[in-house]
């Protein structure tokens, strides 16, 4: 068996090694992905992680010179449960990995914003920030419950740079406190100027932010409508160059729908005129919510993952919005990983999303409803339509997430096989065409 | 004695694992054999070690001693890992 890609090393060591058995019947794992690439066969399996060149037969028994494919999981005994037995390797490596202090918090300085963009899940929530008081206990909650270690501050809102002031104190006091951090942001970017880049690169620790921008010129204004009649986009365009030029690493996130897709070249014309330091910007497509949660959305999906070479060839790094992943991903989200998210008002939520009913307390008292966080966060129950998927393990593991995407699977399918076909080819041209680990 | 609660059992088809929650000193995951599981499971509840060479003796078929000298090595890794609350 000609190996492509290695297994999850954590992983390699810690499943029990399979012996096949010469009375099984064997038949592909739900998480053999199978494609075909210039003539060869191939199959990735998504769970162990672990690439090889062949072609899985519809059945085998050990003896029968598939005991490769048996040992490393690409056929499983037929009768096998592999949505629990998913869920019982990602329990222990959750709980291996469980950090007792909350490391990384998403503060939510203000939910106010300068634009209002036509796909906002947050329309309608009122422009609160946060008082001067609850600003300081969120420094004392942080101090209290991150256990010494580096503190890690992600910048959300609303829109987090409409109160800059807080951003800087909570920095002051965490700093104050003999606390280390770094911080991430998310912004529409139209309010970073000259100054607020040097706090970006000084104070506030920033080493990378996400940026929306919904496509060319015309698009971009119609979608963001900001308040103020400005040239955003251009002023925007010119933020993103003196934060690479700061050596802040800078994600692009636009927003797509059927819409503004075509005018996505102009829209990298003009970027890659205005970024100086174009290494350290990167750019993801991602399909508007209601696209996805729509039964046309295929077509948009082909669309994005078709627009590599563009953003290449601009000199830009191209970031699939589902990558293909091969490490084993034991957290997907902020919900699961431990982090908290702090509110305006001071409440305590899984996720940023802050969805209704999953409120797990205040900064103020700590986390007072673990019952919240479990529920939000359950991951002994898998949606029907996940049980048989063989993405379930690089994909959100609990059931309350709030993403609900209607072609997931094939979107994944797509996106995976591509990145497959690539990661062959890599191999090739790195090595010769010899056979050899490439990830 | 009794398993501390920081550390945690979790099964994986027909094999046991003992893994510790943050903030214990040992940093890795431990894959019992059958007779450590069976120890293990004992150690879910208050216990002792006489209760569980007890409990083993009713289910295995081997002298006592053999039983006994296996509890008292498996008790003492896990006592080196600090697993055990006595």
């Amino acid at each position: 068996m000609i190996e492509t890609c290695k297994p999850d090393a954590v992983l390699a060591k810690l499943v029990p090694p399979v012996r096949p058995n010469p009375r099984i019947i064997y038949v592909p794992s739900q998480f053999s992905l199978p494609f075909e690439h210039q003539g060869k066969g191939y199959c990735f399996n998504t769970l162990t992680k672990q690439c090889v060149e062949g072609r899985l037969p519809e059945a085998a028994k050990a003896g029968e010179g598939y005991d490769e494919w048996i040992t490393g999981q690409f056929l499983v005994p037929a009768d096998k449960d592999e949505c629990a037995y998913y869920n019982q390797i990602s329990a222990l490596m959750r709980a291996y990995s469980k950090k007792k202090d909350v490391r990384g918090y998403t503060i939510l300085p203000t939910l106010g914003c300068n634009a209002r963009c036509v796909y906002c899940y947050e329309e309608g929530t009122k422009p609160v920030s946060m008082s001067s008081e609850t600003v300081e206990q969120t420094i004392r909650f942080i101090r209290n419950n991150c256990g010494g270690s580096e503190v890690k501050l992600s910048w959300f809102g609303g829109e987090p740079l409409l109160r800059p002031d807080i951003i800087d104190r909570i920095c002051a006091g965490v700093g104050e406190a003999g606390l280390e951090y770094k911080s991430s942001m998310i912004s529409n970017g139209s309010l970073i100027t000259p100054k607020i880049v040097d706090s970006m690169a000084g104070e506030w620790k920033l080493r990378h932010i996400q940026i929306s921008m919904d496509g060319a010129e015309a698009d971009y204004v119609s979608r963001k409508r900001y308040y103020a009649d400005r040239d955003h986009y251009h002023q925007v365009m010119r933020a993103v160059s003196r934060m690479s030029e700061a050596g802040i690493t800078v994600t692009i996130r636009c927003n797509v729908d059927e819409e503004n897709a075509g005018g996505i070249p102009r829209f990298l014309d003009d970027l890659s005129v205005g970024v100086a330091h174009k290494d350290k910007v990167d750019i993801y497509f991602a399909p508007l919510n209601a696209v996805r949660m729509s039964e046309n959305d295929l077509a948009l999906w082909t669309k994005l993952r078709d627009l590599r070479p563009l953003v290449e060839g601009a000199g830009f790094r191209f970031r699939p919005f589902l990558g293909l992943g091969t490490a084993f991903r034991t957290f997907h989200c902020m919900a699961d990983a431990g982090s908290v998210v702090v509110a305006p008002d001071g409440s305590l939520y899984p996720c940023e999303h802050c969805p209704p009913g999953s409120r797990l307390g205040d900064i103020w008292h700590g986390v007072t409803d673990e019952s919240a966080k479990k529920a939000f966060c359950r991951t002994d129950v898998t949606r029907e339509k996940c049980r048989k998927c063989p993405f379930l393990p690089d994909c959100t593991s609990f059931a309350s997430c709030p993403v609900q995407d209607v072609h997931c699977r094939e979107v994944h399918e797509m996106m995976a096989i591509d990145a497959l076909r690539r990661m062959v080819d890599r191999q090739e041209s790195e090595i010769g065409g010899e056979d050899g680990p490439i990830c | 004695m009794k398993l501390k609660d920081s550390f945690i059992v979790q099964d994986i088809e027909d094999t046991q694992f003992l893994v510790p929650l943050g903030g214990e000193a040992f940093r890795g995951i431990v894959r019992s054999n059958g007779t450590a599981a069976f120890i293990v499971d004992c150690l879910k509840q208050e216990t002792t070690e006489k209760g569980i060479v007890d409990a083993m003796c009713a289910e295995y078929n081997a002298p006592r001693e053999v039983i006994a000298a296996d509890v008292a090595e498996i008790l003492e890794k896990l006592r080196s890992i600090h697993a055990l609350e006595e």
